[in-house]
C-alpha cells in the first residue's frame, strides 16, 4: 500500500493528474473530516478540502517523503484551513461562552448523532476548537500551534486546557 | 448529585475524543471542480512557458489593442462604481460587460476562424488544447454570469468575468506571438 502510495506520488510529481486522482480519492474523507471539524461549516469545508488539493497539486513536487504523506496533506490543509479562519473577523478572543447558538456554531451542520462529544467539541470557541484538534487529534505541539495559528504558545496551552474543562464539564 | 460528579475524569475524555470519526466523506464529488481548476492553472502558468514555444514575435495588435480596452473598461467601471448610485452602477456595468463580451467574442472568432485556416501547419494537440483552453473559459464564465444572477449587485463576479476575459485574451495574444500567427 505504502509502494502503491509512493508510485502515485512520484507520478503526481511529474504532472500525471490520473495518478493525483487517486490520491484524492484515498484521502479525501480524512481531508474533509479535519476541514469540517476545524471550520464547522459543510460548504466551506468542502471549499476548503477543494483548495487543500489544489494547494497540494501545486506542492507537491517539494514532497521529499521525509514525513508520511498524510502528514503532509494535514499539515497542509491545516495551513488553508487556519489561513482562512485567520482571515476572518471571526478569528478573534471568543469568550467561552457556553450559551452560543448552535447554528452560530454551525453545528446542526454536523452529524451529531455518533455522539455528545462531537457536539460539543463543535460548540466550542473557534480557536479552542482549532487547538484541541490540532493537539489531540494531529499531535501536534504548542510550538508547532502557535507557529501555524500565529498566537502565542502560552495561549494555545491555555485554550487547550480551557477546552478539555468545558469538555469535561459539558459532556457529561 | 453534583455538577462535578457528572464531569468526566482526563481518562474517559481521552476515549470520547478518540471515538470520534475523523474521516468524513464530503456530500458531493469534489475532484471534477478540482480537476477543472488545476487544468486552468497549469495551462495558464506551465504549459506555455519560453522552453515550449520558440520566441516567433509577430504582431498580434487585435488582441491586444482588446485587452487594453478591457483593462481601461475596468478602470472605468471602477471608478464609477464610487461615483455612482447602485441602481446606476448595475446598468453601467451591464453595458460595459455586453461591451466586453462582444469584444471578446470578436477576438474569439477570429482565433478560431485562424486556427482552421492554419491547422495543416499546427500540431493536432495543440490545437485540441487550445480548444479545450476555451471551453474552460466558457464554463467558468458561465458559472460566473450564474452567480451573477442570484447577486446582481455584487461587483467582484464582474471583475471576475472580466479577469476571465482578460486571461483568454492574454494566452491567445501569446500563441500567436509565439506562433508566428497572423490574422
Amino acid at each position: 500500500m505504502h509502494s502503491d502510495e509512493s508510485s502515485l506520488i512520484q507520478r503526481s510529481q511529474k504532472g500525471d493528474l490520473k495518478a493525483f486522482e487517486q490520491l484524492y480519492r484515498a484521502n479525501a474523507a480524512k481531508v474533509h473530516g479535519l476541514c469540517l471539524r476545524l471550520c464547522g461549516h459543510r460548504e466551506l469545508a468542502e471549499d476548503l478540502t477543494q483548495e487543500s488539493f489544489i494547494r497540494a497539486w501545486q506542492k507537491i513536487e517539494s514532497f521529499r517523503g521525509d514525513s508520511a504523506f498524510g502528514s503532509w496533506l494535514y499539515r497542509l490543509t491545516s495551513n488553508v484551513v487556519i489561513g482562512h479562519l485567520r482571515s476572518q473577523s471571526k478569528w478573534k478572543m471568543v469568550s467561552f461562552d457556553s450559551n452560543l447558538h448552535e447554528a452560530e456554531l454551525g453545528i446542526a451542520q454536523l452529524d451529531t448523532s455518533r455522539g455528545d462529544i462531537e457536539k460539543k467539541l463543535a460548540g466550542l470557541p473557534e480557536q479552542a476548537r482549532v487547538v484541541i484538534i490540532l493537539h489531540e487529534y494531529l499531535g501536534y505541539q504548542h510550538n508547532e500551534i502557535a507557529e501555524l495559528t500565529g498566537m502565542a504558545v502560552g495561549t494555545s496551552k491555555s485554550h487547550l486546557h480551557r477546552a478539555k474543562d468545558l469538555l469535561k464539564k459539558r459532556a457529561a | 448529585m453534583t455538577d462535578n460528579s457528572n464531569n468526566l475524569d482526563d481518562k474517559q475524555l481521552n476515549q470520547q475524543l478518540a471515538s470520534i470519526t475523523w474521516e468524513i466523506e464530503p456530500e458531493r464529488d469534489l475532484w471534477p471542480d478540482i480537476s477543472s481548476r488545476i487544468r486552468f492553472d497549469d495551462r495558464r502558468t506551465k504549459r506555455w512557458g519560453p522552453k515550449n514555444w520558440a520566441p516567433i514575435a509577430v504582431a498580434a495588435s487585435l488582441t491586444l489593442a482588446v485587452v487594453s480596452l478591457l483593462f481601461s473598461s475596468y478602470t472605468v467601471i471602477n471608478t464609477q462604481r464610487i461615483a455612482s448610485t447602485q441602481q446606476n452602477l448595475m446598468k453601467y456595468q451591464q453595458a460595459q460587460l455586453n461591451l466586453i463580451e462582444e469584444q471578446h467574442q470578436m477576438v474569439r472568432v477570429q482565433f478560431v476562424q485562424l486556427l482552421e485556416r492554419e491547422k495543416n501547419s499546427l500540431n493536432p494537440d495543440f490545437i485540441a488544447e487550445i480548444q479545450q483552453v476555451m471551453s474552460d473559459v466558457d464554463s467558468a464564465a458561465e458559472q460566473i454570469k450564474e452567480a451573477m444572477k442570484t447577486q446582481p449587485s455584487n461587483p467582484d463576479y464582474s471583475s471576475m468575468l472580466v479577469q476571465t476575459y482578460q486571461h483568454e485574451l492574454k494566452l491567445l495574444n501569446r500563441v500567436k506571438t509565439r506562433k508566428g500567427l497572423s490574422i
